[in-house]
């Protein structure tokens, strides 16, 4: 089991097809060719597709017989998700009080240059 | 009713952040640049935080540090400006301090004119796992329920 590298985990989520092939094994295991079926590209394309998934520590394959059946790996999307999701949050309350105070400076009386400098001193 | 926030993964290493307010580029500036007024929102992380201190010298070459104060811990933002075009593009180098410093990140910001408001278009690099990690247990990523609190007062204000 290799360590998830979760710089490798970003590169492998930029591509649409690897999040469509994340999103399809999120409901459950499949094997190359069910993974294949509702994309117009070419099985070997989806397993070059499923070896950066695997090398990014997103999904694991295990062997049954002659299928290599794949799974969504715990851990690492669910690191990126919560990292992102929580970066949003804390974007987007900063930003909904940026509103407040931009509401309160578009309400002053137009600000000259002076006063503009003495409220840049920190205490 | 606050704008909604654009947040996407662009390439392979770029997160691109996108938000509309009410206000032209000119006062959007003003309160990124203006320590008094970006200590009024920007983010500290939830209940018990803080912006401590703000410093801002907001040309080329110059230097910012914002010093996020909560319960028991203390980080620290800090930068130099690369590029300052006032008010639409400003591109900053940024190195947290949580407490050990992060290794760079060229921050783009963009202020557009969009009819009386502007439009800010924020393009960053996605920091390592290691960086995440630290962003995750520094608590500044947490705090929301309070953080709407703070908006609510400030708007009742």
């Amino acid at each position: 089991m290799p360590t998830p590298d979760y710089d490798t985990a970003f590169a492998a989520l930029g591509d649409p097809t690897r999040r469509a092939i994340l999103a399809r094994l999120a409901k459950g295991e499949a094997t190359v060719g069910e993974l294949a079926e509702p994309f117009p590209i070419s099985q070997p394309a989806i397993s070059r597709h499923l070896r950066v998934l695997e090398e990014a520590g997103l999904i694991t394959r295990r062997v049954d017989g002659t299928r290599r059946p794949c799974r969504l790996a715990g851990g690492t999307l669910e690191e990126l998700e919560a990292w992102l999701d929580g970066l949003r949050r804390a974007l987007t309350a900063s930003y909904d009080r940026l509103d407040a105070v931009l509401a309160e400076e578009l309400q002053k009386p137009s600000i000259t240059p002076e006063t503009d400098l003495s409220r840049d001193k920190e205490s | 009713m606050p704008k909604p926030l654009t947040f996407e993964l662009k390439g392979e290493t770029q997160l691109v952040v996108t938000r509309d307010f009410d206000a032209p580029p000119a006062v959007v500036w003003r309160a990124h640049m203006e320590p008094s007024l970006v200590k009024k929102w920007q983010n500290g992380g939830g209940e018990g935080w803080e912006v401590a201190e703000v410093e801002i010298d907001a040309r080329v070459g110059g230097r910012y540090r914002m010093l996020h104060r909560g319960p028991g811990y203390e980080f620290q933002i800090t930068g130099i400006f690369l590029e300052v075009e006032a008010p639409h593009r400003v591109v900053q180098e940024e190195i947290m301090l949580l407490p050990d410093p992060t290794p760079p990140n060229i921050v783009e910001t963009l202020f557009m004119a969009r009819g009386e408001g502007t439009r800010m278009v924020m393009t960053m690099t996605v920091p390592d796992a290691e960086v995440r990690q630290q962003m995750m247990d520094t608590g500044m990523l947490d705090g929301m329920e309070l953080s709407y609190q703070n908006l609510d007062a400030l708007e009742a204000a």
